[in-house]
């Protein structure tokens, strides 16, 4: 069976302040497509143009958030999302899948099918 | 129909040629030009660079403008830029293309483009190279059929819906793993026991086996064996020397005061059937606030759960329980696919044909001349702006109804210094306006087009063009063209001419797959 996930290997590492500032992501989609993305316990859900707060800076430095997303293209271009997690006034670290996905298989799906994405960003 | 037919045929044919293409001649339609910058330099490109991305882009600069890294102007070239397009139209909502908004419209089909040649015309059969700089987009691109709108939201919001909920899936699994202390990890089982002695029968050496055949000796270390009762036996740190006859391997091994570390594999498919079920459970628990939060359908959160119930119940049957997650997010993927992604484009390619109401487009281009081939000295000779404005009715989507306004000025000095053309026939400015009423559908398509064209100079000159031309597909390869109508008076030769024509084009005729596989004998 072809594959469809694709998890990234190495997590990313943002440096927090570690001070009362909030922690976002900000999700841009290219070529048409539509993700949806759910994290943390609470399994929050956020699509493209979407920004959400993922915490304060205080409370997420030394934890990890998995980042779940699934993605499609209706009208048959490539696939391509930018995830942009920043703390406000500190450090900010982005994510492009799949230019920026490391893991195995190797990504594969320029007709825009379902696929499923995950990675991992490690607060220091 | 036949009969009349079998009788018009024969005629045609007396009075036409056959060709192999699919139009006998071309009629100046009242569709915008492939490009604006093409249409001011009077160029007919065929094939017109698009690219789609910021590379393909930057491929296409170097490969025709740069040669050994010096700037050139390409000879019948034409690129043509969206920049909303080649920035991969970052954040495109659906809702905005289901919707005829103009300002979206304006930005979405917003177009550059420059075309260039290297010979154009400027008298005494010299030429000079020339760029043509044109701007387009669309104002109103038309309606969707109110169903067809009602039709393709609800297939986008439960395409998302669909997303999200399969990345929920993958959350709530990685949660459910991290909650019950990750059971699925390396399965085996550890013995350490001491034995007076072992004797270990049809023996099958697997491992670092050494064979001395001088000696008759035969020697193991740190071997793995295979036997009856276990899966496998381990002897670490341990040499084995065994003295054999005839240098044969021996089949029966007795071990005695021997320690043996035995690891053997443990059944453990209760484990992971255990374990799915109550990943199924911890879901079901969890997707109700899920749900809520993000206004699943009833019918929605039912087929959510029986795609995950197959899934699962797809995977204990096989029992096959290597990368449990990746075997949920694939098929939930493969799901998702034949529910909403594969009708959504269904829909999408038939909303291309479906669009009604008005249609408008807007145009505008500029050419610039290099008469003595100099970046320095640049004339522009005529710049012009024209639209179309076209309108169906709901429910005659193959009828179309379009009207054109077009304005091209022309730089009256150019043409003094740089023409062949007599004063009388050059005019400061071209306006014409024109009608066209379009049918097309599956059989028959005609097209009846009237322009009419002012020239303003010292003087004024008026002109028009009318043509009526109708295909009908009889088969595949063949149609029957009709062509009839009365094109403008050159401006510049002041001579009228008289278009018909009836012919038959064929065409050889599409490929079919089943030809290709057929066997050579069969043929």
């Amino acid at each position: 069976m072809c594959a469809r996930s694709y998890v990234k290997e190495r997590p990313l590492k943002l440096e927090l302040s570690g001070f009362d500032n909030s922690v976002e992501i900000d999700i841009f989609c290219y070529n048409k497509i539509d993700v949806g993305i759910v994290y943390g316990d609470e399994s929050i859900s956020i699509g493209c143009r979407e920004e959400n707060p993922i915490g304060n800076s205080k409370e997420l430095k030394g934890t990890t958030i998995t980042f779940c997303c699934t993605v499609n293209n209706p009208f048959e271009r490539e696939i391509k999302v930018k995830h942009i997690i920043r703390e406000k006034g500190g450090n900010t670290k982005t994510y492009t899948f799949p230019g920026d996905y490391d893991g195995t298989p190797q990504f594969e799906n320029d007709n825009g099918k379902t696929c499923y994405y995950e990675f991992q960003v490690k607060f220091e | 129909m036949k009969k009349l037919i079998l009788v018009i045929l024969p005629v045609i044919f007396c009075f036409t040629s056959i060709y192999a293409e699919e139009k006998a001649f071309n009629l100046e339609n009242l569709e915008a030009p492939s490009t604006p910058s093409a249409y001011i330099l009077g160029l007919n490109i065929g094939d017109i660079d698009t690219p789609k991305t910021i590379d393909d882009l930057e491929a296409s600069i170097l490969a025709n403008y740069f040669d050994e890294e010096k700037f050139v102007i390409p000879n019948e070239y034409a690129i043509e830029i969206n920049p909303y397009r080649v920035s991969g139209q970052p954040n495109f909502d659906y809702k905005a293309y289901i919707d005829d908004t103009v300002i979206n419209n304006l930005w979405q089909n917003f177009s550059v483009s420059i075309a260039s040649t290297t010979e154009y015309p400027i008298g005494d059969s010299t030429f000079c190279k020339a760029l043509g700089i044109g701007f387009r987009s669309t104002l109103l691109r038309g309606k969707l059929d109110d169903k067809d709108k009602v039709d393709l939201e609800m297939l986008f919001d439960a395409n998302r819906k669909l997303l999200t909920f399969n990345s929920f899936l993958m959350n709530s699994y990685n949660i459910y793993l991290k909650s019950i202390n990750n059971p699925l990890q390396k399965d085996t089982y550890q013995d350490k026991t001491s034995h007076k002695a072992i004797i270990l029968k049809d023996i099958t050496y697997t491992t670092a086996s050494k064979y001395e055949a001088t000696t008759d000796v035969f020697i193991l270390k740190d071997t793995t064996f295979t036997i009856a009762n276990h899966k496998a036996i381990t002897l670490k740190d341990t040499t084995l020397k065994i003295v054999t006859k005839n240098k044969v391997s021996p089949k029966v091994i007795i071990l005695k005061d021997t320690t043996l570390t035995i690891a053997t594999e443990i059944d453990s498919t209760q484990k992971y059937i255990d374990f799915i079920n109550g990943y199924r459970t911890d879901i079901v628990a969890k997707s109700g606030s899920f749900f809520e939060v993000n206004n699943f359908s009833a019918s929605m959160k039912a087929e959510c759960l029986k795609k995950l119930d197959d899934i699962i119940n797809q995977i204990i049957q096989s029992k096959n329980y290597k990368n449990i997650k990746g075997k949920i997010a694939d098929n939930f993927c493969k799901g998702i696919d034949k529910s909403t992604l594969i009708p959504l484009q269904k829909r999408l390619d038939k909303d291309k044909l479906t669009r009604y109401g008005w249609k408008w487009d807007l145009d505008f281009a500029s050419a610039y001349v290099f008469p003595s081939n100099s970046f320095d000295e640049s004339i522009t000779p005529k710049f012009g702006f024209w639209t179309n404005l076209t309108w169906s009715h709901k429910k005659y989507k193959d009828l179309n109804l379009t009207l054109l306004g077009r304005y091209i000025f022309n730089n009256e000095d150019f043409y003094h210094d740089y023409s062949d053309l007599d004063d009388d026939k050059i005019y400061d400015s071209i306006t014409e306006f024109g009608g066209q009423i379009a049918y097309s559908e599956k059989k028959l398509s005609f097209e009846i087009e009237y322009i009419n064209r002012f020239c303003e100079s010292d003087f004024s000159f008026s002109d028009e063009k009318y043509t009526f031309s109708m295909n009908y597909n009889f088969r595949d390869n063949i149609v029957l063209t009709c062509n009839f109508g009365k094109d403008f008076d050159d401006p510049n030769s002041s001579e009228g001419n008289f278009i018909s024509g009836f012919s038959i084009n064929y065409g050889i005729g599409v490929v079919n797959s089943e030809d290709l596989n057929q066997e050579p004998n069969k043929k």
